[in-house]
């Protein structure tokens, strides 16, 4: 008389699938970035579809944000000019810096955040914008 | 004779109930998944910015000068005084035409303060897109 399986009797094998949900929680527990908070999601940036890719950005990158309000941000920090200055002078004249400012802010808030830069001794900055606008 | 069957526990002793486990793991995949937020992919345009604003760079005599307004841009060489008025579209026109002359020349960008920083960001765009590489960017005192 043939040995009758274990699974003829309709249950379902959960080991494959328990398999594959473990696949998925490691994809996303190794893809999800911790440092969002550091960036002001009310900031709408800009549109610049033809400019480089930032690829590789270097770790040393300070981040300098103006929202629509004129505000500059490093992190969640307001700073005013002479603070900025300040915070950059003690980074150093080779910091690289990004301006990321949202597309409605006055370039006058720019501006100030941007000679805060120069006045620290920080000649060579770089504007951000957003290459598509899936987000 | 009497077969003696084994009887398989389905719950044995040392066998692990995978039930609660299944349940906790589907619960985290959808926090993961309902907090997953996609990456924006980012461009970024160097520019550098001379040291004395109210100074201009000592760079060749026709070094081409852009001025940023809130409603309209400007173009021409530094200098002359003969700045033309023109829209997004003119301005992709001219930097074309200045793109197919040299790429390497000094293009100073100057914006109102009152003008939204989109339009600087448009300027930009549109010099990256032509390959001219070489931006300073001023203020207006």
């Amino acid at each position: 008389m043939a040995r009758r399986r274990q699974n003829d009797d309709g249950e379902v094998n959960m080991t494959p699938m328990i398999d594959v949900v473990f696949q998925l929680i490691i994809f996303f527990v190794v893809t999800i970035q911790l440092d969002k908070e550091s960036i002001n999601k009310e900031i709408k940036l800009a549109r610049a579809e033809k400019a480089q890719m930032v690829v590789d950005p270097d770790p040393r990158t300070v981040t300098v944000q103006v929202d629509k309000y004129g505000r500059i941000f490093i992190g969640s920090n307001v700073f005013n000019a002479g603070m900025l200055t300040s915070f950059l002078r003690q980074m150093g004249k080779e910091t690289p810096i990004v301006v990321r400012a949202d597309a409605t802010a006055k370039h006058g808030a720019v501006q100030r955040a941007v000679d805060a830069c120069v006045a620290a001794g920080i000649w060579k900055i770089t504007f951000v914008a957003k290459k598509n606008d899936d987000v | 004779m009497i077969r003696k069957r084994k009887r398989h526990k389905s719950d044995g002793e040392g066998e692990i109930s995978m039930t609660p486990m299944i349940d906790v793991v589907f619960q985290l995949l959808i926090f993961f998944i309902v907090t997953m937020e996609p990456i924006p992919v980012l461009s970024e345009m160097n520019v550098f910015r001379p040291q004395d604003s109210g100074i201009p760079p000592p760079e060749p005599p026709k070094m081409v000068r852009i001025m940023i307004f809130q409603d309209l841009y400007t173009i021409g060489i530094h200098g002359t005084g003969s700045d033309k008025r023109v829209n997004e579209n003119g301005m992709e026109v001219e930097l074309s035409r200045l793109a197919s002359i040299s790429r390497t020349q000094t293009i100073s960008i100057t914006s109102a303060p009152n003008a939204d920083h989109e339009r600087l960001i448009t300027v930009l765009n549109l010099c990256a897109g032509f390959g001219l590489q070489n931006i300073a960017l001023t203020s207006l005192q």
